[in-house]
């Protein structure tokens, strides 16, 4: 009752126009993002995070929650129509949908996947709103020791999930965690590997350093595509619209696989594409007609798109109640909470704070009745997405990233930062290492020491007594060690095995 | 594609073990040398190194990480080399890359002294050649437009201290 009482009070303080707006243009700005083959939800909110630095909290999240969720549906778009998804979360709608378009039903593939969508982002939003408070409670009981374990489990299982090799996967989060030693320690204010540096003392801020990790890498590394043209067949949006019998057919689907998606969303390391793919595997075993999956099932694409949307507030529940980011795109939006001066943890629900973030929450689930809205009345436009030049969208995105760099400090400081680690980026996409836990460490990193070193202080240095009396502290290093382990055993008898 | 991206139509290409070969001893390296030159004369103890604990501990823990892992990176690499297997993968290095990341260092380079605007026209009409544009008209019609919202927004409405360089009595 409380938690309801709480999203009341949110879309009221959420009830202004500039809001509503901000949100309504996040989602436009998302789909259009999302349908783009080679731009991602993640790179949307990045590369328009520095919108977002001169605007009040709830706006600004409104507007970039928009761009998330209508990134996360847009890579349908593409994916029924070209049979290239948008986002690597709308994979397994290709399977299905590009089938069916091809077979002219486009547009009752187009309708379920926004329908699909739609009802995932919903169950999504109010998991994200009953579940949050009850975590952020429990959160409370949590200390140093706590906060320490939860910062190295976040960082190592987003880097040994993100891949299929751990190994790259933690080097990635070291480089993270380096980038974060660099410039003033947190507890004494010392300069740390500053090189006698006046700049480097300001350390690697996070803004050029998502921007260059999630964007310019990808940016340089997408320029070779030029001399790999593809020959896109795409298909017309015909067909008959989707019934309100077809719909009705596939509810329980869509709710299974909304409620798949909000589990694994919730579950740091996963992401909408691992929620896509079980949601799709869930439906094919639940489903009555088995045989029609990969020939174009609208019940594939029913699964596909609410699993992936359903992630789209769960991630959250971690990010908001411990601060440990869920995937890719809510460590950018961590980034953000943090500029807006929001530190999150259990104490972001008290207080002042809370109307914020319940706020916010509201504003997720407008984003999502803005995202049905345009869906339905903006298929046409935004299906046109595809057409757009590739020479027109590098150097425009190129763009975005510089300004939005340079805004947020100006200072040529954070240029040469975007700089260096862009080349970084690019090389740790070439030799396929994943940029997201490079993030995570970086961002977690002074948390992860500011823990560690004040537990260890209250200890006298003894790091085994840190965890007296802290079975919640005990168990989740036990379930991260078992789990490094775990991947590492997987990892050591693939190399071995053809050996043998 | 135009002559430019044409000229550019060059790569290098190496098998995916090599590359992580390459790659692990880099960061064995960086990290020894941060292992050793990096926290002794770089970072100082601070002032609180009650019971051992200091500036230089959380660091350290990252960098011998960064060696352990580095090691098991070229161990992998090695084992994977020793199948040669020639379904192996291949990495691919285009001189576009490089050509890409210069015109950014051109941006950061040129920025104070000629200013934004000047400089991101340059950037963005080089990057849309290097995207494969064929029109002089069109690429800088698009950098025109592009800069002029960009300097809207942040300059006049944000106003943000956008360095203006060449055009600041303009402006």
């Amino acid at each position: 009752m409380q938690a309801l009482q709480n999203l009341i009070q949110g879309f009221a303080f959420s009830a202004d126009i500039n809001c509503y707006l901000m949100a309504a243009l996040g989602t436009f700005l998302g789909i259009i993002i999302g349908a783009l083959p080679g731009l991602t939800a993640t790179t949307g909110v990045t590369i328009f995070l520095p919108m977002t630095f001169y605007m009040q909290p709830v706006p600004a999240f409104g507007f970039l929650c928009g761009i998330y969720c209508g990134g996360t549906y847009g890579g349908s778009i593409t994916a029924i129509l070209i049979n290239t998804p948008g986002t690597p979360s709308a994979a397994a709608t290709a399977i299905e949908g590009y089938e069916m378009s091809r077979k002219g039903q486009a547009l009752k593939a187009l309708e379920m996947a926004l329908y699909a969508s739609f009802l995932g982002g919903i169950i999504s939003c109010l998991c994200l709103n009953f579940i949050s408070p009850i975590m952020a409670a429990f959160a409370m009981k949590f200390g140093p020791a706590e906060y320490f374990v939860l910062g190295v489990f976040g960082i190592s299982i987003v880097a040994s999930l993100a891949t299929g090799n751990m190994t790259k996967g933690l080097i990635a989060a070291t480089f993270g965690l380096t980038m974060a030693v660099i410039g003033l320690d947190p507890i004494d204010g010392m300069p740390r590997l500053t090189f006698g540096t006046i700049s480097m003392q300001n350390g690697i801020t996070t803004i050029p350093a998502l921007i260059s990790l999630f964007a310019v890498g990808e940016l340089m590394c997408q320029g070779e595509s030029i001399y790999k043209p593809v020959d896109l067949e795409v298909q017309a949006i015909k067909g008959q619209h989707l019934s309100f019998k077809e719909f009705i057919q596939h509810w329980k689907i869509m709710i299974v696989s909304s409620f798949i998606g909000c589990f694994i969303g919730a579950v740091p390391g996963t992401g909408g594409g691992v929620a896509a793919f079980c949601s799709y595997n869930t439906a094919q075993k639940m489903s009555k007609e088995k045989e029609a999956f990969g020939t174009g099932s609208l019940e594939g694409i029913a699964a596909s798109e609410a699993g992936n949307n359903g992630v789209t507030g769960a991630t959250m529940i971690p990010l908001l109640t411990l601060g440990i980011p869920g995937d890719a795109v809510t460590a950018v939006l961590l980034g953000a909470l943090m500029i807006q001066g929001l530190t999150p943890g259990p104490l972001l629900f008290q207080g002042e704070d809370a109307k914020t973030i319940y706020g916010i929450f509201a504003l997720l689930i407008i984003c999502n009745i803005f995202m049905l809205l345009m869906g339905k009345l903006g298929l046409p436009l935004f299906a046109k997405v595809t057409d757009i030049p590739h020479e027109i969208l590098q150097p425009i995105v190129m763009g975005l990233c510089c300004i939005g760099t340079y805004a947020a400090a100006t200072r040529i400081y954070e240029l040469r930062v975007m700089l260096v680690v862009g080349a970084l980026a690019f090389f740790m996409k070439k030799v396929k290492l994943p940029t997201a836990p490079a993030l995570l460490g970086l961002i977690l990193g002074p948390t992860v020491e500011a823990y560690l070193r004040r537990g260890l202080l209250a200890k006298r240095g003894n790091f085994w007594a840190m965890f007296n009396g802290r079975p919640i502290a005990i168990t989740i290093a036990v379930v991260t060690i078992i789990m490094l382990i775990y991947t590492a055993y997987g990892e050591i008898k693939n190399t071995k095995r053809p050996e043998e | 594609m135009n002559k430019l991206v044409k000229a550019l139509d060059k790569h290098v290409e190496v098998r995916q073990s090599t590359a992580d070969l390459g790659f692990g001893i880099g960061v064995l390296l960086v990290d020894l040398f941060l292992m050793t030159v990096g926290v002794t004369k770089h970072i100082s103890a601070g002032y609180t190194t009650t019971y051992g604990i200091t500036a230089k501990t959380f660091p350290k823990v990252v960098f011998i990480a960064g060696i352990v892992l580095s090691l098991m990176l070229i161990w992998q690499a090695l084992a994977k080399r020793k199948k040669n297997d020639p379904n192996e993968g291949k990495i691919v290095f285009h001189l576009i890359n490089l050509a890409i990341f210069l015109d950014l260092a051109l941006f950061v380079a040129i920025l104070i002294p000629v200013g934004y605007p000047i400089a991101n026209v340059i950037m963005m009409t080089i990057m849309y050649w290097l995207s494969g544009g064929k029109s002089w008209v069109k690429g800088i019609l698009m950098s025109l437009i592009f800069t002029v919202v960009s300097v809207l927004f942040f300059y006049t409405y944000l106003k943000l201290a956008i360095p203006m360089g060449l055009l600041s009595g303009i402006l």
